[in-house]
């Protein structure tokens, strides 16, 4: 009898083809939906035309539309969408808090200070560079906020509550910074506004911004599919974790690295997104169960069609004008937040 | 495989928790520490596992040191079940026990069929067959105290270190599971409160204040005054009628007739 359980090697396969499927279809959708809307017919001309060099005979402007615009942009919240969500997912794990996401212990508003003091001070100038001041934002944020809850914590492990405080006031204070380098800043156009910076905007977003976010989110994604199994042996904390055989610092220092790495990346690729770390994994969990093997891939490719449909939302809910996509994940995420603060509080009890 | 603690210590805050420990603990022995509380059992047994580094002296497995294996050939080889382990987590029995065979298993290859046999059996073992597909949250005391030496048993390891087995557990449990590591074919090491189930080991450690203060056979160790000196109680030895062997009965100190009591 052959049994096709996930984790097996039939099991999956069938599962990364209808995974694969899935996020083909979600790009489909992103690219067609819009102000003005454009046939899936000839989304896939476009597509045959361009990848497959073939020649539909197709509108040059909804050609540019779908090209230019819209693929480019629904590659950049896939990768976005999914690189935010698996790093909520690894946090959550590590830190054993079901609150924890980049944005809410201030990882991402850490990136965009990085980012925006990179801008500011001129070097470079590439988008390489910001990520990489984004990137140095995002580890002094997350060092300083579990420096905080450490002291706050006593000298035990970080608890609940004191890394979410130290989150909050971490995001408090990157934010206002941020905000104040902005007001400061000579040049206003150098930067694209405080609103990109805290909330997040995929406008503007092109092909080469596609070759960033999308080898960065794939990368990160097989980083920790291939730490599945520590993530399974944190269940019980850090001491089971390294009773199971798991290096601990070398487990930590890999995944938070790529946690912060793909959070920076989308950061100064897209500003800071909230609230998609912290909706996906439980929404995952509730799907699939516990283990990060089946997790962390339906956590991916959930968190990649969530923003491409958040980023959907944010240019139809309001004819005629485009939402910054982050006001439309703080309208689900906030609401999923409470829910997931009373569920789990009520547990405990 | 030998498990040895040589001159061991270990200081935090400048405070010495555990001193001068030496000690050699045989292939297949099944050895028990006791000692009151806070005298420093489970913070050994951390240390004999590996995952409290020694701030002096050291701990050898076979003949090498034991800081010089990776956690996965230690986790091979010794399985550790501490007190009070918990999680938030919603899963399974199964998913628990399955943890097990983690030193075991590639980043990417898949849970196989003699895997699967190996976490049956476990829990098989610790009675806990009928709760596989029940989640974490729902379980009792005992059954999450079963489930973790089930996940310990999965491990396969040598050496398998308990730190109080029999917490949670109800008297036939108790009993079985005591009954189950002493029949294993591994070396064990645990904590046991209950000085009448220490007796039935091979060997026993009393801990006292950070040090071990005695070690040898059950009949060796487990002196009337040096009962009364390190747990503070009055002892008596009483003799079972129907077996002929003697078990022991504890008083207050002072209140040495309490058999007079109705
Ligand atoms: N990380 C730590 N920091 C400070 N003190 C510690 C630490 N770990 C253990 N101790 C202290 O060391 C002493 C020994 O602790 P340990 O847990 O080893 O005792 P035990 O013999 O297992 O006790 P019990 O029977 O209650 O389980 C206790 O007084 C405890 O408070
Ligand atoms: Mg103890």
């Amino acid at each position: 009898m052959i049994s096709i359980r996930p984790g097996r090697w039939p099991g999956r396969f069938a599962g990364v083809t209808s995974k694969l499927t899935i996020l083909a279809v979600a790009l489909i959708v992103g690219a067609a939906i819009g102000e003005t809307r454009i046939p899936f017919q000839t989304v896939l001309e476009v597509l045959a035309n361009k990848v497959f060099g073939q020649s539909f005979p197709v509108d040059a402007i909804d050609q540019g539309i779908v090209w230019n615009y819209r693929l480019s942009r629904a590659f950049v919240a896939a990768s976005c969408g999914a690189g935010l969500a698996v790093s909520g997912l690894v946090l959550q794990t590590l830190l054993r808090n079901a609150l924890a996401d980049p944005y809410i212990l201030g990882i991402s508003a850490g990136a965009s200070t990085g980012a925006v003091a990179v801008t500011i001070a001129g070097v470079g100038g590439g988008l390489i560079s910001l990520s990489v001041g984004a990137f140095a934002g995002a580890l002094v944020a997350f060092a300083l906020v579990i420096c905080l809850a450490r002291m706050a914590g006593g000298f035990s492990a970080a608890s609940t509550g004191q890394v979410i405080l130290a989150g909050v006031a971490g995001a408090q204070l990157f934010s206002a910074l941020t905000s104040l380098m902005i007001a400061r800043s000579a040049n206003a156009e150098q930067a694209r506004g405080i609103i990109f910076w805290l909330l997040g905007n995929l406008s503007g977003v092109r092909w080469p911004d596609v070759w960033l976010a999308t080898p960065v989110a794939l990368l990160v994604f097989l980083v920790i599919l291939l730490y599945a199994r520590a993530l399974d042996a944190f269940t019980f904390g850090s001491d089971a974790a390294a009773s199971l055989g798991i290096e601990v610092r070398k487990a930590q220092a890999v995944l938070i690295g790529a946690a912060a790495l793909v959070t920076a990346v989308m950061v100064s690729i897209v500003g800071a997104i909230g609230f998609v770390g912290l909706v996906v994994p439980h929404a995952a969990r509730f799907m699939v169960g516990p283990q990060h093997m089946r997790l962390i891939p339906v956590t991916a490719v959930s968190g990649a069609v969530f923003l491409i449909a958040a980023d959907i939302a944010s240019r139809i809910v309001i004819p005629g004008q485009v939402l910054p996509i982050g006001v439309v994940t703080a309208l689900v995420g906030a609401p999923a937040f409470a829910i997931v603060l009373v569920v789990k509080s009520g547990g405990q009890r | 495989m030998i498990l040895c603690a040589q001159a061991l210590g270990w200081t935090t805050n400048r405070t010495p928790i555990v001193s001068d420990i030496d000690l050699r603990i045989e292939t297949g022995e099944v050895f028990c520490l006791v000692g009151p509380n806070g005298s420093g059992k489970s913070t050994l047994l951390l240390l004999l596992a590996g995952l409290r580094r020694a701030t002096s002296g050291s701990v050898r497995l076979g003949d090498q040191d034991l800081g010089t294996f990776t956690r996965r050939e230690i986790a091979r080889r010794i399985a550790i079940v501490v007190q009070q382990l918990e999680t938030s987590d919603r899963l399974t029995v199964r998913e628990t026990v399955e943890l097990g065979r983690t030193p075991w298993l590639g980043p990417i290859s898949p849970f196989g069929d003699n895997d699967e046999r190996i976490v049956e059996e476990a829990l098989a073992k610790t009675d806990i067959a009928h709760l596989a597909d029940r989640r974490w949250q729902t379980l009792s005391g005992g059954e999450r105290q079963r489930a973790h030496i089930a996940r310990a048993l999965a491990q396969q390891a040598e050496i398998l270190i308990l730190d109080e087995p029999t917490n949670h557990l109800d008297i036939h449990h108790q009993l079985s599971i005591l009954e189950l590591v002493r029949t294993l074919p591994v070396t064990v090491i645990m904590a046991l409160h209950d000085l009448n189930q220490a007796m039935g080991c091979d060997r026993i450690g009393v801990m006292h204040q950070g040090r071990l203060e005695a070690v040898g056979t059950p009949s060796e160790v487990l002196a009337e005054d040096r009962i009364a000196d390190v747990f503070k109680v009055a002892v008596r030895p009483v003799v079972d009628p129907s077996k002929g062997d003697s078990f022991l009965r504890f008083d207050l100190p002072g209140r040495s007739q309490a058999g007079n009591r109705p």
